[in-house]
């Protein structure tokens, strides 16, 4: 008896696992089902449903809730979901829906991210669309938008955000230290020398900062390129030679001194972390200089600081370089209805949604007419702006590589800005990792 | 057929809980035993497993972050599993004194196991804080100045093993109960034969509460295994992995790059690891674990 039950229970767990297993693929081939009878009817008693999603934007009054809301009442025959997810656990769940072939139709993705998503085939090019479509054009966008949403010659991301990296710095301190404000002629040394006069000591220890030497990536990936450089090669596939080459340490020799010894003028990425980050020690105008994504913006304009934006300092030939930052809607390659999918892609990256959201100035209108708008009004925007023009790709949005290229990077910083090693050793160490990794 | 009513009873009661087992651990568990041998990216769906054999297996054992974690979690447990236990025994024979407002004392040792773990994190990150900790603050009025706790190579994982004496108070309570079941007679039997203060605690105490040493022990052993929450808020590995835990490695790899058969053999890894411990110590119990009324104690 007792046996026999325990047998039972053994087939009842594997029917249930079965089951589970059946259900949700039979669910699939209805759903195929319906899908292509609905293009044949011409979709017009069935009502389509889409979902998307974003990080962020979980208030109730949320512009995506609202541009969803419009397209609703202009589209009868597709009723769109809008399911927002908390910034921290957005890539697990999303990437855990993906897997589980749930995600939603249409979905967000950061630029750091949009070469790895389309490597693994979960993103639908948007080519076949767009040439069917002759009601919506490309060219309304910035063209370096859209010239990150292409991927190996086929365009997978449709701009919904940008920030672009410039140079923020605090109007007070450089007042108090009487030195005229940052401008369009000065070179990185120009910033350094005026960092080192913001810099104040009581006794060894330094109580505010000129200028933040960030372990953040952006901004060294710049400071290498004005310095002729980069951490790997174009195509991401080699980084003996470039993560390690002369300039490449040389460049961060300099970088690094800024946060050590006697004369340093920035907070080592300790510092940084104890005093509760950049952008709150910049408010509390503990840091005079900074270089980071518009999004700081939204948090300065809450504290009193008084801040001015500027383009990044040009290396010593007058090179200039940026990144930009952005976030673009990416179509679900596994969805059910592309055809609307691509529908509602149109309507959250188009003129009105752009203009829905920089009503409040929290971000800036990815389409050209409403940034020139933007930019004839707005004094603050203005370098940010302009900093666009000198944009370049980082190595995340070159290569499906960049992973490995970063964690090897960031393994050396880590190494060297705790003294455990010369810059020198661990950029070797880590070319030689990065490349018998991709070897695999 | 004896009893056939009252067996089906039985099982339909325990169902719930069974069907629970089922689908959320052995199910699951069962799954990432297949996975363990193969490999999958989550993020290309259920359809890209690809079975790879001892792959990962092989790789895991190449893997130079592979041993930094195991080090780092052997460290942990080895401090941090005698220190705990010798730490609450003693602070539990405290609390089995009886003195006027022990019920307060009580309170103040069980109350921050209380507390949730990330809270508490939090809460230590403060206290950590070089510039603005109240740890630093308090060694500078003798004149000492703290290290960067959390942000030093050389004490961010001995941080995280003084931090952790705050929360024994779950294995406190459980060894003043073990204290209470000690009969009053054996101490003053002892008493009556000279056996000083020392003596009753060793000869008395010790074998008297032996089994609940065993099962603090053996939950001290898992617990040190899966340590994972704090690192995980408050250093998240670093700095330069000196506090990347077992549990760590294995959740980033299986949650931030999506390797999940990878993460399944760690897994796979660490159970075997946490198992032997266990075996050990319960196959030496016999030696060192008195239980009351077992006459054949060999």
């Amino acid at each position: 008896m007792k046996k026999w039950s325990a047998g039972l229970a053994f087939i009842l767990m594997f029917s249930m696992v079965l089951s589970a297993c059946s259900s949700g693929s039979s669910g699939s081939t209805k759903d195929a089902g319906a899908s292509t009878e609905d293009k044949g009817s011409g979709s017009k008693d069935k009502v389509v449903e889409l979902k998307f999603t974003t990080w962020g934007e979980l208030t109730a009054d949320s512009v995506e809730k609202k541009l969803a809301d419009q397209f609703n009442e202009s589209h009868p025959n597709i009723k769109v979901t809008f399911e927002p997810v908390p910034g921290d656990g957005y890539a697990t769940k999303l990437t855990t829906s993906l897997a589980a072939g749930q995600a939603p139709d249409v979905f967000l993705i950061g630029e750091g991210d949009y070469f790895k998503y389309v490597d693994k085939g979960v993103v639908e090019p948007l080519d076949d669309y767009l040439k069917a479509d002759t009601s919506f054009k490309t060219d309304i966008f910035q063209p370096d938008l859209i010239n990150m949403g292409k991927i190996n010659d086929k365009l997978y991301y449709l701009p919904k955000d940008f920030n672009p990296l410039a140079l923020w710095y605090n109007k007070r301190m450089f007042d108090e230290a009487k030195i005229p404000y940052p401008n369009d002629q000065w070179t990185w040394d120009d910033m350094i020398t005026a960092a080192k006069k913001l810099t104040k000591k009581d006794g060894s220890k330094v109580k505010e900062f000129g200028f933040n030497a960030t372990k953040w990536e952006y901004p060294i990936y710049i400071y290498l390129w004005l310095n002729g450089t980069d951490i790997g090669n174009e195509d991401g596939t080699k980084a003996e030679g470039f993560m390690n080459s002369d300039k490449t340490v040389a460049a961060l020799e300099k970088y690094v001194a800024l946060t050590k010894g006697a004369d340093r003028v920035s907070p080592t990425p300790q510092d940084t972390e104890t005093l509760g980050g950049d952008s709150s020690m910049f408010m509390t105008d503990k840091l005079a200089m900074m270089i980071t994504g518009r999004w700081v913006k939204g948090d300065l304009d809450k504290s009193d600081v008084q801040y001015g934006s500027a383009l990044i300092p040009t290396g010593a030939g007058g090179e200039r370089a940026s990144i930009i930052a952005a976030a673009g809607w990416a179509m679900n390659a596994n969805g059910k209805h592309k055809q609307e999918a691509f529908e509602l892609m149109k309507w959250l990256s188009g003129t009105e949604a752009q203009k829905a959201r920089s009503e409040k100035g929290q971000v800036l209108p990815a389409t050209v007419a409403e940034l020139d708008q933007v930019k004839s009004t707005e004094v603050v925007d203005k370098p940010v702006i302009e900093m666009m023009n000198y944009a370049k790709k980082p190595i995340s949005m070159r290569s499906a590589n960049a992973p490995i290229f970063t964690e090897e990077f960031n393994k050396a910083m880590e190494k060297i800005l705790l003294d455990k090693s010369t810059v020198k050793d661990a950029l070797d160490e880590a070319a030689k990792n990065v490349d018998s990794k991709i070897q695999k | 057929m004896r009893n056939s009513r009252s067996e089906r009873a039985g099982y339909l009661f325990i169902l719930p809980w069974f069907l629970g087992l089922l689908i959320f651990t052995l199910g699951p568990m069962l799954f990432s035993l297949v996975l363990s041998f193969s490999k999958w990216d989550i993020i290309t769906g259920i359809g890209s497993i690809e079975f790879v054999g001892l792959d990962n297996f092989k790789a895991i054992f190449h893997d130079e972050l592979f041993y930094q974690s195991l080090k780092v979690t052997f460290i942990f447990a080895l401090v941090s599993v005698p220190l705990y236990q010798i730490a609450s025994i003693l602070i539990a024979l405290l609390l089995n004194m009886r003195t006027r407002g022990m019920k307060l004392f009580r309170l103040i040792y069980f109350m921050p196991s209380v507390i949730p773990a990330v809270a508490v994190s939090m809460m230590w990150i403060m206290i950590f804080n070089p510039e603005y900790g109240i740890l630093n603050r308090a060694l500078g009025w003798f004149g000492i100045e703290g290290p960067a706790w959390l942000q030093d190579p050389s004490y961010a994982l001995g941080a995280l093993i003084v931090m952790g004496m705050w929360g024994v108070g779950n294995t406190i309570i459980i060894y003043l109960s073990g204290l209470q079941g000690v009969p009053e007679e054996l101490y003053e039997a002892a008493q009556l034969d000279g056996a000083g203060p020392l003596r009753r605690f060793t000869s008395v105490t010790v074998p008297m509460i032996s089994p609940t040493i065993f099962f603090n022990l053996i939950m001290g052993i898992i617990g040190g295994f899966q340590y994972f929450t704090q690192a995980f808020v408050m250093t998240n590995g670093g700095p330069l992995n000196s506090t990347l835990f077992y549990n760590l490695y294995l959740y980033n790899k299986a949650f931030v790059s999506f390797e999940m058969g990878y993460a399944s053999a760690l897994s796979w890894i660490l159970f075997a690891i946490i198992l032997i411990f266990t075996l050990i110590v319960i196959r030496s119990s016999s030696m060192w674990v008195y239980y009351n009324g077992d006459d054949e104690r060999d």
